[in-house]
């Protein structure tokens, strides 16, 4: 029975994973960083009709949702050095983090990108008109009326996002990245018990995309609360705060996420 | 004193206005009435440019814009000569009642945040809404959210107050109040333009009634005059509506 199922393992493999969780959130917090500038920029052009640009960030788009992340991974880490040594740079020396960062960033950018778009376009036009009416500047009425609004629309769909992108970074031990899938695959040859390793390893993703949803959530509470009726929100957030995790508050919380009313 | 002249309009094809001239004296209340799709509305936006006329000239006070040649800064400077209130009330929801009476004033005036504050509040206390300072626009009624728009219009002190249809999508049990705040600054002096639909009110607070179709100002003068003996066979026939009882019962 050397090689049978052993719960025992799961409870030690989970610290030796952890001890790589840094690098998988590096890529996390890279890639959305990177993500939300990229996204930004490239929704500009759709937003305001600049004509060539706006075709450029088309392709963009079509191409990053497109193609399979994997793909894009490849692509991007055996073929960027090839194209720029044509133009003699030499990026083939570069740590491997980088191209999985880029590639991850990129990709969430096309995604940020067409988020950010929706919701600008959701806020309601006649506010804009607003804003030009008490005087304000084309760039005024953007950064202090349309984008504050937008950004709590899209909370919702960028924690999709983000958690999305948690699971992805999975995909880079592909290439060779020591994050916590690449851990997981070594512990798993290492003591032939891939199960357990793999039950280690799904606990960590469902508890961190757990943690990151509720804290996407208390940011959604707070950027959507001109959207609640009830004005003595404070108190019912401090009480929700004393209680514990549970999925029965999960789900409880997530019926109230505001109310769409007129 | 505002002066609009020769002012042209065309959606595509559709010339929606044909040349409109106007001239609304310091003080005065200008009522503009017609029917769907005269252009009234079209040319009360044309006034702070939120519509571009095709051709004309906008003079606002000392500030004269023609639309043949205008930059954005001349647009910027129009639009702070005036303000407006919109059919949809179009408050900033992200943004509580005192926050939207002094966005214009802390963004636009430059004025210090305290000061702004102790401005926005005594207006929202003119309109009835002092009790309603951090509620957001969600949280109160049409007539509510209609007199913030009132105070935020006020805030900026323009020079003049371009109302669009501003009881026009409100419940008619909430009609009242909004009409007694515009009647209450209409007496202390305030050049306003009101477009609506209400003619009763448009009789008992305007100083000058316009009445438009197809584009074109059909006749205009005192309220007395316009209502009790109209000249234009178009005129008659659009008050007839409003003055004899319908012909059919209830």
């Amino acid at each position: 029975m050397e090689y049978g199922f052993d719960i025992n393992y799961v409870f030690d493999f989970i610290p030796k994973l952890l001890s790589t969780l840094n690098i998988t959130l590096l890529i996390v917090a890279g890639a959305i960083g990177l993500g939300l500038l990229v996204g930004f920029l490239v929704a500009l052009p759709r937003l305001y009709n600049v004509p060539v640009l706006r075709n450029v960030s088309m392709v963009y788009v079509s191409f990053f949702r497109g193609t399979p992340v994997l793909i894009q991974l490849f692509l991007f880490y055996y073929g960027l050095p090839e194209i720029l040594k044509l133009v003699s740079i030499d990026i083939s020396k570069l740590p491997v983090l980088y191209f999985v960062i880029l590639t991850f960033g990129l990709n969430v950018g096309a995604y940020v990108s067409e988020t950010i778009r929706a919701a600008v376009l959701a806020v309601n036009r006649g506010q804009v008109e607003a804003a030009y009416a008490v005087g304000m500047t084309g760039y005024q009425a953007f950064t202090r009326i349309v984008l504050p609004q937008a950004v709590g629309i899209a909370v919702p769909v960028f924690t999709n996002l983000v958690i999305a992108m948690l699971k992805d970074t999975s995909l880079a031990f592909t290439l060779g990245v020591m994050e916590m899938t690449g851990k997981a695959q070594t512990l798993g040859s290492l003591s032939q018990h891939f199960i357990e390793t793999y039950i280690a390893l799904a606990l960590i993703y469902l508890v961190m995309s757990i943690v990151l949803e509720r804290l996407m959530l208390l940011a959604e509470r707070r950027l959507s609360r001109h959207l609640r009726r009830d004005s003595n929100e404070k108190n019912r957030f401090f009480s929700r705060k004393r209680k514990r995790l549970s999925l029965g508050g999960l789900t409880r919380e997530l019926k109230e996420v505001p109310r769409y009313e007129a | 004193m505002i002066k609009l002249s020769g002012i042209h309009k065309s959606f595509g094809r559709h010339e929606v206005l044909k040349g409109i001239d106007l001239t609304v004296n310091k003080g005065e209340v200008v009522a503009i009435l017609g029917p769907s799709g005269s252009g009234k509305t079209t040319l009360l936006r044309c006034i702070n440019y939120l519509e571009k006329p095709n051709d004309g000239e906008i003079r606002i006070g000392d500030f004269a814009l023609n639309a043949k040649h205008a930059g954005k800064k001349d647009i910027y400077s129009l639009r702070q000569r005036s303000a407006m209130v919109f059919q949809q009330y179009n408050l900033f929801s992200h943004k509580t009642a005192l926050e939207n009476v002094i966005e214009g004033l802390i963004v636009v005036k430059k004025i210090g945040k305290e000061e702004a504050r102790k401005r926005g509040i005594e207006l929202l206390e003119k309109v009835g809404l002092g009790a309603k300072l951090d509620a957001y626009p969600s949280q109160l009624s049409g007539g509510q959210q209609q007199r913030v728009g009132i105070a935020r219009a006020l805030a900026l002190e323009p020079e003049v107050i371009l109302f669009d249809e501003p009881t026009s999508a409100l419940d008619p049990e909430l009609v009242g109040e909004v009409l007694a705040v515009i009647r209450r600054i209409a007496k202390e002096g305030i050049t306003m333009i009101i477009v609506t639909h209400e003619m009763g009110f448009a009789q008992d607070v305007a100083n000058h009634v316009v009445f438009m179709d197809g584009g074109v100002v059909v006749e205009e003068g005192p309220p007395a005059e316009l209502f009790g003996n109209p000249q234009e066979e178009r005129t008659k026939q659009f008050l007839k509506r409003f003055s004899t009882e319908p012909s059919y019962s209830i």
